[in-house]
């Protein structure tokens, strides 16, 4: 047979990366937004190496800095960029320990919810019967109450903490995951190379993990993006609200919480800059996963 | 002496939709819903010797896929019972949950869709050696080199075992389904349409990679179709389906010359062939019917040009009409 | 006899990304009144776009390059979109494989048939109308048209929906009628009932069919003239009989001889090598060079002309033989 019969001479993996990329950059906008998510994501990373100060060492931290204007100087001539709280941490630096910690309960939480989630998706949709109907009938119940009432429900049962945290939003997420998968999964087991799988007795945990899971993985991206970035906001009303992560390690919201009393004295810039970050936050990830949507969406594709 | 590799006893499968907790109070209230049933299909036997093509004709509904696949063991039975060379495996029943079973890879089966019959992730080095590797056939050292025989087997270059499904057309992603299917050395091929969705010039290439495989791997195979001229051609036995129940079984140039069913005369007659002699078409009258809601009777009474008053009422018997020719026909009577 | 479908060295080009496929290159052929003329391809062979192109429903990114499509005496590519949508459903009326591509699952098969005369001849009463439409499901085999009309698509089988889809399109009376494939989604017997309800149907009403398909054997029954299509370009046309009898071309001879009833029982089906070339690019001479039996060197750097001979059989290949009888 011809090898010029395919054209495709480049590796596959390079050619799929570029079809993906050049799909992706159609939308500018979402373009953008990655840029700014990376950026995000640089900052969170690297936030104890690029902060002005520690804002959590307690050495450094006088109560004379505190609620310092943006821009305005201190005694020894430090400028404060974004201003200080009312300890006086610099909000700057308390922004990028926040965006990290933010950032890291989101991404941690979605990814133990994507697990669970796939696995009680895939395979209620490969298993069929009763099986599937129990599993569908929770994940339905649940997603009919809002996120954030099974959120307090969770927390108020099992306490503040951060695992407990981590645990209420996997708990709270998994239902998404589970149904997008599900919904992935039927299309899948109804094609004819799981049936030719089967014929080969290849096992089903095979079948379910190394045939129709990888083929479930675009939705589930999808979906994990948009999750994220619910996951990041949740988390950021629990904090807000004072339940889910401890002072010690402050997350956005906990910061936008701890500056609220001080929004009516005029002193605006302790919960605004935080709340701003998680805005942008927030709407880049949702971007970027609207793009990924419209990219696998076979109907808008011309 | 041939001997019989595989046996078909009885075998039946029902579809039912069984009523919801709504329609359940309302029958308990008064109202008279019923179940509704599909008999894919209803009471098939017949015998495969080994070596032989036995051909599966029959429009849609006939139930010819589902026998296919309960022969394959991918699907469960309802009733009635399926040996291979003398072991009954009946694959399992409806109530039971799906297992994965094909009496030791002894029967594979080539799928129809070749777009979706290769899972779109894997290579065709994955997709071939993944089965003989798992049940421990081959070693992993082995498998480049036990690929590589395979493709050469199905007339594909060494250089397809890198590539991935989208990378090929339609005919050769059907050889490496054959590849895949013979790589664990089965002795009964089911072939469900394997050739329907393919351009003619490529049918015609895969029906004679069939025919030499079958003179050199010593395959028996189960064709299954719905294009007469194709079966005509490659198969020593017929079968032919109507709603889920055969009619006539004969030898192929007895089902040619010596036709007795008028559904396979019809069959036969109405088909387009290359004839020139722009001939009246006698097609039979009226529609399929829905597998739903079979005619009483014979099933065929409502389009047959021969039918009587017996053929609305009674079923046909299945009989030996003649040598290894069956038919279920009233007029044999 | 003035043909009323002629069209001359039409090319529709696709521009993607990846390049330009050139789905229909410079082809040629037209259809006399009242004449069925079948239009013979694999995939790839362009043989749908040409009916596309007819009835300009090519999409972006695909583009009529140039050529000339002449319906009686206006070139279809020069009118505007409001003569076009008149003389579309009216005076050319075509046919599709999947019949829900003409039938609109949501409204009842009355609200259809009706528009569709409505669209085209406001003058008509509606009860004029409903009887036609009624007529002509009679027409086309349906028992019970005044039941059948208050119906929806989804309560009908696959082959009373095309017979449906066959009755709009006789509605308006046209001249031509396309049928792409019409035939190839149904069962076997119900395509034969079909095929014979067409032919009759053409024939007493004198209206012009175009019937595209991949099966010679449907067309070999019903046609007068069949065109030989492969990557594009028309390789061999002629009349039906000289055609299936006496093919000239190698693709065309390939085809046939690949039938399984033109081999003998049990033996190797004749087979034609290889596969057809990817569209994005096509070979500088002949497409076919490569799968062919009867090659000389000049096929690999030019592209065949076409040759027509006093039968009217035209032919675009460098070797195929000057003597007819087979």
């Amino acid at each position: 047979m011809n090898s010029k019969i395919s054209n495709n001479k480049a590796k596959h993996k390079y050619e799929l990366l570029y079809k993906i990329w050049s799909d992706f950059s159609e939308n500018k906008i979402a373009v953008v937004a990655l840029c700014v998510f990376l950026v995000i994501l640089f900052v969170a990373v690297f936030a104890s190496l690029i902060s002005p100060t520690d804002p959590y060492d307690l050495s450094t931290v006088t109560i004379m800095n505190a609620r310092l204007a943006p821009m305005e100087e201190d005694f020894s001539g430090t400028i404060y960029w974004l201003g200080t709280d009312g300890a006086g941490r610099d909000m700057l630096s308390a922004l990028f320990y926040g965006l990290r910690i933010s950032l890291s309960v989101g991404l941690l939480s979605g990814m133990f919810a994507l697990i669970v989630g796939a696995f009680f998706g895939i395979s209620a949709a490969y298993f069929g019967g009763r099986y599937e109907t129990i599993v569908m009938r929770i994940v339905d119940i649940q997603l009919s109450f809002p996120s954030i009432l099974v959120a307090l429900i969770i927390l108020a049962a099992f306490g503040k903490g951060i695992e407990k945290t981590i645990l209420a939003l996997v708990l709270v997420q998994w239902a998404y995951y589970a149904r997008t998968a599900r919904a992935s999964a039927l299309v899948e087991s109804r094609k004819e190379y799981v049936d030719a799988a089967r014929c080969l007795s290849l096992g089903n945990l095979r079948i379910m993990l190394n045939h129709i899971l990888p083929n479930c993985i675009p939705p589930l991206i999808v979906v994990g993006t948009l999750q994220t970035a619910h996951a990041i906001s949740l988390e950021a009303t629990l904090s807000f609200l004072g339940l889910g992560l401890p002072q010690t390690k402050p997350s956005l919201g906990l910061l936008i919480g701890n500056g609220f009393e001080f929004v009516h004295t005029g002193d605006y810039w302790i919960s605004i800059f935080p709340g701003i970050a998680l805005l942008i936050t927030i709407v880049s990830i949702n971007l970027v996963g609207d793009q990924l949507r419209d990219m696998f969406n076979p109907r808008l594709k011309k | 002496m041939q001997n019989k590799i595989l046996e078909v006893h009885q075998l039946s499968k029902k579809f039912i939709k069984s009523l919801d907790k709504t329609t359940k109070v309302i029958n308990w209230l008064g109202g008279s819903y019923k179940e509704e049933v599909v008999h894919a299909v209803d009471n098939v036997s017949f015998d495969i010797m080994q070596g032989e093509v036995v051909g599966v004709v029959g429009e849609s509904g006939c139930g010819k896929s589902t026998l296919g696949r309960m022969i394959a063991g991918i699907m469960p039975i309802t009733s009635g019972s399926i040996s291979f060379k003398e072991k009954h495996y009946a694959g399992f029943l409806d109530n039971q949950y799906q297992q994965n079973h094909s009496i030791d890879l002894k029967i594979q089966m080539i799928f129809q869709d070749p777009f979706s019959s290769l899972n779109p992730r894997k290579k065709v080095l994955d997709i071939i050696s993944e089965a003989p590797i798992h049940h421990q056939l081959i070693s992993k050292e082995d498998k480049k080199n036990f690929v590589a025989e395979m493709l050469n087997k199905v007339g594909l270059n060494n250089d397809a075992m890198a590539r991935y499904p989208h990378q090929f057309s339609g005919g050769q992603r059907q050889r490496v389904g054959i590849a895949r299917a013979l790589a664990v050395s089965p002795e009964l091929v089911v072939c469900d349409e394997s050739v329907a969705a393919l351009d003619v010039s490529i049918q015609a290439q895969i029906i004679n990679l069939f025919l030499d495989l079958r003179k050199n791997l010593n395959l028996t195979y189960l064709f299954i179709s719905h294009d007469m001229g194709v079966i005509e051609h490659i198969a020593d036995r017929i079968v032919v389906m109507y709603l889920g129940q055969v009619v006539e079984i004969a030898p192929t140039n007895e089902i040619i010359n010596c036709t007795n069913h008028p559904y396979t005369k019809a069959l036969l007659g109405g088909v387009p062939t290359l004839d020139t002699t722009r001939k009246v078409y006698e097609p039979i009258k009226g529609e399929i019917p829905s597998p739903l809601n079979p005619p009483s009777g014979c099933y065929f009474h409502p389009r047959c040009k021969f039918a009587t008053e017996k053929c609305k009422v009674e079923k046909p018997t299945y009989k030996e009409i003649a040598p290894n020719h069956f038919s279920a026909c009233h007029l044999n009577d | 006899m003035k043909p009323i479908l002629e069209i001359k060295n039409l090319k529709t080009h696709f521009f993607k990304k990846e390049g330009v496929v050139k789905a229909v290159d410079d082809i040629s052929f037209h259809i006399n009144p009242g004449e069925i003329v079948g239009l013979v391809g694999e995939s790839g062979s362009g043989k749908t776009i040409t009916g596309f192109s007819i009835m300009g429903l090519v999409d972006a990114p695909g583009k009529i390059v140039s050529g000339s499509v002449f319906f009686k005496d206006t070139d279809l590519r020069n009118i505007s979109p409001e003569e076009m949508q008149n003389i579309r459903g009216n005076r050319i009326a075509m046919i599709f494989q999947d019949p829900m591509m003409t039938l609109n699952p949501v409204l009842r098969i009355q609200t259809q048939m009706m528009e569709s005369i409505k669209a085209h001849d406001k003058t008509i009463s509606n009860q004029e109308i409903y009887n036609q439409c009624r007529d002509a499901l009679g027409l086309v085999g349906i028992s019970s048209p005044d039941e059948r009309m208050k119906s929806y698509p989804h309560q009908f089988s696959g082959g009373m929906r095309q017979r449906v889809s066959i009755a709009i399109a006789l509605l308006n009376k046209p001249d031509l009628i396309i049928a792409d494939e019409p035939t190839t989604a149904l069962d076997v017997t119900i395509q034969g009932q079909v095929i014979f309800e067409m032919q009759k149907l053409c024939k007493e009403s004198k209206t012009a069919l175009l019937w595209i398909t991949h099966d010679l054997a449907v067309v070999a029954g019903i046609t007068d003239r069949i065109s030989v299509m492969y990557a594009g370009r028309i390789v061999e046309q002629g009349s039906t009989d000289k055609i299936i009898n006496h093919p000239m071309h190698p693709y065309t001879k390939g085809l046939i001889k690949s039938v399984p009833s033109k081999n003998k029982k049990g033996e190797k089906l004749h087979q034609i090598d290889g596969m057809v070339p990817a569209m994005f690019c096509l070979p500088e001479g002949c497409a076919f060079e490569e799968r062919c039996n009867q090659r000389i060197e000049k096929c690999k750097q030019e592209q065949p002309l076409v040759t027509k001979d006093e039968d009217g059989r035209y032919l675009r290949c460098f070797n195929a033989g000057v003597n007819y009888a087979k």
